[in-house]
């Protein structure tokens, strides 16, 4: 649900704004000099702010396309992000979005032609050599889709260049686009996954793991090709057995001839940012647990990140190839 | 329990004799800067600041200073505005949602609350009373002044501008004396009082959020703690209670006798400890 629409000048105009005003016809926008008057301002209220989310419509300046951290990737050696969008619409205690703004709001930058001669500047520098595209970094690729349109505007666009990747990371179950369209070939639908018992106490507003499942199963039934996030691998008592539980589940009803990449990254926070969300969390479980700090972050010990990665790759070798197997280190 | 408070700021005795005797609010007695009032429970309190921005100002760091729960207070300022011809008739409440100053550049966008059934509208602080009513927006004399001292320092979505149209034409403007404020006021009082509820509940929860584990001041008050170490005992109180929902720390702790061995035993009991999921 949206509270309120704040609009920059600058794209009062810009049909795609105009498009989005149709879907929130009882809200009266209020128009703003830049979205820097509204998003992270101090002594702003993140928890509050999530409770009751703005949406800012803005236009993004510079800074289009992004590489990603050095070990960040499914395969290929150049790897880059982009963001549409900042903040998400779910609440994962184990966000880093928490602690990145102090607004909760949601901003939308709409200039998504700019975002595409970004990624055309960089598939023209890196032509014949295989790069991929992450999006959902700073949000969710899929779940604002109904306002958005960012799937539907950018699938028919990567279509074009085959020897590029692009990765929708998602938690949503709102598939529209995808189901409407045939297979995109370089395209990946990445779902991030872990165990019910753990989701259900940490993946607030996000659908369930049992919905997600389904979903995935159904678009690799279709032909997509599907990632698979175990990220971050959350410990606890008890977490082989969940673990082995929700890979058995995974696979049991996914086609493997779908899977394209498996990623598994261990929990891990900025070092700067934990303290501000811990205090906005202070009740979390996940945030109540050890945790220690390790160089620039905040993870578990290296022995629990050690055992938990082994473990879960010896499970996962009895499903699918190594080949497929990445790992996300983590590092900020 | 602490339900929340909420601080009101109103700059005439006329605009704020309603609310005072609506929420039974008491003068709080001796002598003070400007007239506070406040309620049995005080967890609502009122300042009259008298008109324009440096009187506001003040009034806000005074009442700031007075309220025990000022930084986790809800803060509204009320009060009458004059406005353009078209912005909305006499009596009409609105919550403001832009707010300018005739000299200042620097605008805020107050956070706004849901469901309130008040219209929103843009308030432009001047300093000097105002009669041009070919506006599009309110007017008035200490809105801005108010957000801008208040947003220094509590959390912005804790602060709310709500203003009834007095006077939209030059005709209008004659009638506004205290006793037509007074009962003009009297009638709008139902407007607000679902923000008022509203400002409760938020405020509840950022006193949840900010208040001080209830074992932290008896552990501190009986043994030395060093700042670091009363920084660590914050910590570990809170995964204490998350951890160990059903053990009392106290008997646990009762037979140790200094800071250090407190904290030994509730880091080891953190640590050998393991999160159920289930």
């Amino acid at each position: 649900m949206i509270n309120q629409i704040y609009i920059e000048n600058e794209i009062k105009y810009h049909p795609r704004v105009q498009s989005i005003l149709k879907k929130f016809k009882r809200k009266t926008p209020i128009y703003i000099d830049k979205y820097a008057s509204v998003f992270n301002k101090k002594n702003q209220n993140f928890r509050i702010q999530k409770k009751y989310p703005s949406l800012i419509l803005a236009k993004k300046k510079s800074g289009y396309v992004l590489k990603t951290p050095p070990d960040f990737g499914i395969g290929n050696s150049n790897n880059f992000y982009f963001s549409h969008m900042y903040n998400c619409l779910y609440d994962c205690e184990y966000c880093f979005l928490q602690g990145m703004y102090s607004s909760a709001d949601y901003i939308l930058f709409v200039n998504y032609e700019d975002f595409e001669d970004g990624i055309k500047e960089k598939i023209n520098f890196l032509k014949n050599e295989k790069v991929t595209f992450f999006s959902g970094y700073d949000c969710d690729s899929l779940a604002f889709e109904k306002i958005s349109g960012f799937v539907s505007y950018f699938l028919p666009f990567f279509k074009k260049f085959s020897n590029v990747e692009i990765e929708l990371r998602t938690k949503s179950t709102q598939m529209d686009p995808l189901l409407k369209l045939e297979p995109v070939s370089n395209c990946i639908v990445a779902f991030s996954l872990l165990p019910t018992e753990i989701a259900d106490k940490t993946d607030h507003k996000a659908p369930t793991i049992k919905k997600r499942i389904n979903k995935i199963s159904e678009l690799a039934s279709m032909g997509w090709k599907i990632g698979l996030r175990f990220d971050p691998l959350i410990h606890g008592e008890n977490w082989k057995n969940i673990y082995k539980e929700l890979f058995a589940d995974v696979f049991k009803n996914i086609d493997k001839k779908a899977i394209h990449s498996i990623t598994l990254g261990p929990l891990r926070f900025p070092k700067a940012m934990f303290k501000k969300i811990l205090g906005m969390n202070p009740n979390s479980k996940l945030l109540s647990d050890v945790l220690v700090l390790r160089g620039n972050k905040i993870s578990y010990t290296n022995e629990i990140e050690l055992e938990m990665q082994s473990f879960c790759i010896d499970l996962l070798k009895k499903y699918s190839p190594e080949t497929l197997f990445f790992s996300c280190k983590g590092n900020f | 329990m602490n339900n929340g408070c909420i601080c009101w700021v109103i700059a005439l005795a006329s605009e704020a004799k309603s609310l005072i005797k609506d929420f039974k609010m008491y003068l709080m007695p001796g002598d003070t800067l400007f007239p506070i009032y406040k309620n049995k429970n005080e967890n609502e309190w009122l300042v009259i600041t008298g008109v324009g921005q440096l009187n506001v100002a003040s009034g806000v760091s005074y009442l700031y200073s007075l309220c025990p729960y000022s930084k986790t207070s809800f803060w509204i300022n009320f009060g009458i505005a004059g406005a353009g011809k078209n912005v909305g008739d006499i009596g009409e409440p609105f919550l403001i949602n832009e707010l300018r100053h005739h000299d200042f550049k620097k605008i805020y966008y107050p956070f706004i609350l849901p469901n309130l059934k008040l219209k929103n509208a843009m308030l432009k602080t001047y300093n000097k009373p105002q009669n041009n009513y070919k506006r599009s927006f309110l007017f008035d004399m200490e809105g801005w002044a108010f957000y801008n001292i208040v947003q220094k320092k509590i959390t912005r979505e804790l602060i709310a501008v709500v203003k009834i149209i007095s006077d939209n034409s030059p005709e209008t403007i004659l009638s506004i004396n205290k006793n037509f404020l007074n009962k003009f006021i009297k009638d709008k009082i139902e407007y607000l009082m679902p923000l008022r509820d509203f400002g409760f509940s938020l405020s509840n929860l950022e006193t949840e959020r900010k208040k001080e584990h209830f074992l932290f001041v008896d552990i501190t008050e009986k043994f030395h703690f060093t700042f670091s170490q009363s920084q660590q005992l914050k910590n570990f109180l809170i995964r204490w209670d998350v951890n160990f929902p059903k053990r009392p720390l106290f008997s646990e702790i009762k037979d140790l006798n200094d800071a250090k061995s407190i904290l030994d035993y509730i880091e080891s009991s953190l640590k050998n400890h393991k999160l159920k999921w289930e």
